[in-house]
């Protein structure tokens, strides 16, 4: 019977390595072979989640179909038009988008997956907003840049902590820095669609809270007794 | 017995021990145990199939489906087959309609091996102990082979008892709870998250009379030196991995409250030990760890304690405001209070299921008993140990990739001359 030489205890016969430090086993006694009670040949059992995604799916369709349809019956029947039901129902149709589309991709990575789909259908959204409304002009100087900067931000760091490339307490700074850089696009975006010049006046001291905050987090993060004792008083 | 009287005793109310699990249950926190057997001839699937329906006739707690009630979860019988099923490379997983038909336990199979999962709302260690024991016997009985209802084993030709299916809690309580509030939080083993279904096994055997030598040394018993030995390799991984932060190292030790009440009950009757140690005084010998243990387990391992303890976690079923807030914000009541003061109390559990005695003619069939506890994500690591014939079976079960818990547990006993066989469960 194989021994293992760095922990010392014996291993089954057909052990190919020592199960508590993965040590190879290398000498074997292939005429000793005998019927193993390991579990080697067993399949997997695959747990499927509580969450049911049809009935998700199923119950949101419902719930948020009502009142589509409820607007637009009760616009046409007293005003015979449909217009302030076009808010409503697109509004609709765009948290039913947002609300059943994360289901329709695969579980890895799924959030980033359906930021390109979020993107595009806030913005076919504002578009169609833009369109009914009486307002118009404003889609292009301040929606897209608006949109496309926080889907940007959104998505960097979706990449960076799904690929574990921040952790612990860089990640809440990271999102801090995110949201200075946010609130720099938003004060550019309305700065330059008002006065016609790019200035950045209130973000600014945003940005210079969130730097501040997101410092002390990054500095934190360098005493790991500091973040042992955070992850035990948030029980994360 | 007329047929509504028939129809009343098919519900059953979740004892107090049971009423945690099923607030708290998912993926990642089955509530599922395991009790397992090697036979020594390969297990015919269709008599396993034909002594576990005998079974579950004289046991018919166990054949029962968990439903929602507007107050409480009740278990319902129900008389539909429980299927065998083929052994998985990740057992202990979450219970779903689909993996059970609704059931709470599992019989599984695999060459050699006759295992019964349960959901812990159902039963304990010690009464799925007697369930696979049972189970054994019947399926032996149908292979040819006759073996005598003793040692646990029931007689399937009896009818069910009251007593067996009984909530013992209330009648073991004493009147006046004992006021203990654990105030610091515990350390836990940290490591690198295994996907949510998956947990990894270590067994290790120990021959029983090695151990109990150097239990001996000690002056302590077998369930004593154990306990003393987990916690101190978790103290030395404590000294390694967290170095300036020192929180208590608690273990939680169920103990089998049988022994001191005169009942059969197969339903959950166990209270909670937790030996600690507070490393934030220094690190600590193994002698003044045993010491610590030997004391602490045989202070609070008494009549009076325990009962008093069973009267504290009744006092909160009792309460009149708990008992009429509907059952969706009682379970979020008890989700919220698992999450504030359930694992984050406790370091890992340890189980010792003691010595399993069957009938002598099953001893020459059966190679094996095996115990594994479900860890969670909580605790991360949990240890269940049981004894058959002249061995110590102890298995680590873990939700983390890494194994120097087990690696540190198994190479300590080996460095104090007690030989170890060790196997991992899954193939890696």
């Amino acid at each position: 019977m194989p021994y293992c030489v760095n922990c010392g205890v014996q291993l089954n016969e057909k052990a190919k390595e020592c199960p508590l430090c993965h040590t190879e086993v290398i000498i074997r006694n292939y005429k000793h072979l005998q019927y193993s009670e390991r579990s080697t040949n067993l399949e997997k059992e695959m747990v499927k989640d509580d969450f049911d995604r049809g009935l998700w799916i199923k119950l949101m369709s419902i719930t948020l179909l009502t009142p589509a349809t409820l607007s637009i019956l009760v616009n046409w029947i007293f005003q015979k038009s449909i217009s302030w039901s076009l808010y409503v129902s697109s509004s609709v149709i765009f948290v039913w988008i947002w609300a059943i589309s994360p289901f329709f991709f695969r579980k890895k990575n799924r959030f980033l997956k359906w930021i390109p789909l979020g993107w595009s259908s806030l913005l076919i959204f504002l578009y169609f907003i833009e369109w009914v409304s009486k307002f118009k002009g404003w889609f292009f100087p301040i929606g897209i840049p608006i949109v496309t900067s926080f889907f940007s931000i959104l998505a960097i760091l979706t990449v960076l902590i799904t690929k574990k490339r921040i952790r612990e307490l860089q990640i809440p700074s990271s999102i801090l820095f995110g949201i200075g850089l946010f609130c720099f696009c938003i004060n550019g975006a309305i700065n330059l669609y008002n006065h016609q010049v790019f200035r950045l006046d209130w973000s600014l001291i945003v940005m210079t809270t969130c730097i501040a905050f997101g410092l002390i987090g990054i500095v934190l993060q360098q005493r790991p007794w500091i973040v042992e004792k955070l992850k035990h008083w948030f029980r994360i | 017995m007329n047929d509504s009287q028939k129809k009343q005793k098919k519900i059953y109310r979740l004892d107090n021990a049971a009423n945690l699990y099923p607030a708290i249950r998912n993926k990642n926190r089955p509530g599922v145990f395991r009790v397992s057997a090697d036979l020594v001839e390969p297990v015919n699937p269709d008599t396993l199939q034909a002594a576990l329906d005998i079974t579950l006739k004289r046991i018919p707690g166990f054949s029962v489906k968990l439903r929602s009630g507007l107050f409480w979860h009740y278990f319902q019988h129900v008389d539909r087959k429980i299927m065998v099923q083929k052994d998985v490379s990740n057992p202990c997983t979450h219970m779903t309609e689909e993996s059970t038909g609704g059931f709470l336990i599992r019989v599984r199979y695999n060459q050699n091996r006759i295992a019964l999962e349960s959901f812990h709302s159902i039963t304990d260690g010690a009464g799925a102990m007697t369930f696979l024991k049972t189970l054994i016997a019947q399926y032996l009985n149908l292979s040819g082979i006759f073996i005598s209802a003793t040692n646990g084993v029931l007689n399937c030709k009896n009818s069910p008892l009251d007593d067996e299916n009984s909530d013992q809690f209330p009648s073991f309580a004493r009147k006046k709870p004992i006021r203990k509030v654990e105030k610091s939080r515990a350390f836990h083993v940290q490591g690198t998250n295994l996907p949510s279904d998956e947990m990894k096994i270590i067994k290790g055997k120990v021959p029983i009379n090695a151990l109990k030598h150097s239990a001996k040394i000690f002056n302590v018993t077998i369930t004593e030196y154990l306990a003393s030995i987990y916690l101190k390799v978790i103290h030395d991984y404590q000294l390694v991995h967290s170095i300036r932060l020192k929180l208590p190292i608690k273990l939680q030790i169920p103990v089998n409250l049988r022994k001191f009440q005169n009942t059969k009950t197969l339903r959950n009757f166990s209270a909670f030990v937790t030996p600690s140690i507070y490393p934030i005084h220094g690190e600590y010998t193994f002698l003044e760890i045993v010491e610590l243990v030997q004391h602490y387990l045989r202070y609070e391992t008494n009549k009076k304690h325990l009962q008093a303890q069973v009267a504290a976690n009744l006092k909160y079923a009792d309460n009149i405001l708990i008992r009429l807030l509907p059952l969706a914000f009682k379970n979020n009541l008890i989700f919220l209070g698992y999450k504030l003061m359930g694992p984050a109390y406790f370091t890992s559990t340890l189980s010792n299921l003691g010595m399993v005695r069957i009938p002598e003619e099953m001893k020459n069939h059966v190679k094996s008993f095996n115990f594994i506890l479900g860890a969670t994500n909580g605790t991360n690591i949990s240890c269940a140990a049981l004894g058959y014939q002249d061995d110590i079976h102890i298995s680590f079960s873990r939700v983390i990739e890494e194994t120097d818990i087990e690696r540190r547990f198994f190479t300590f006993l080996v460095e104090h001359g007690i030989p170890v066989y060790v196997e991992s469960y899954q193939e890696r």
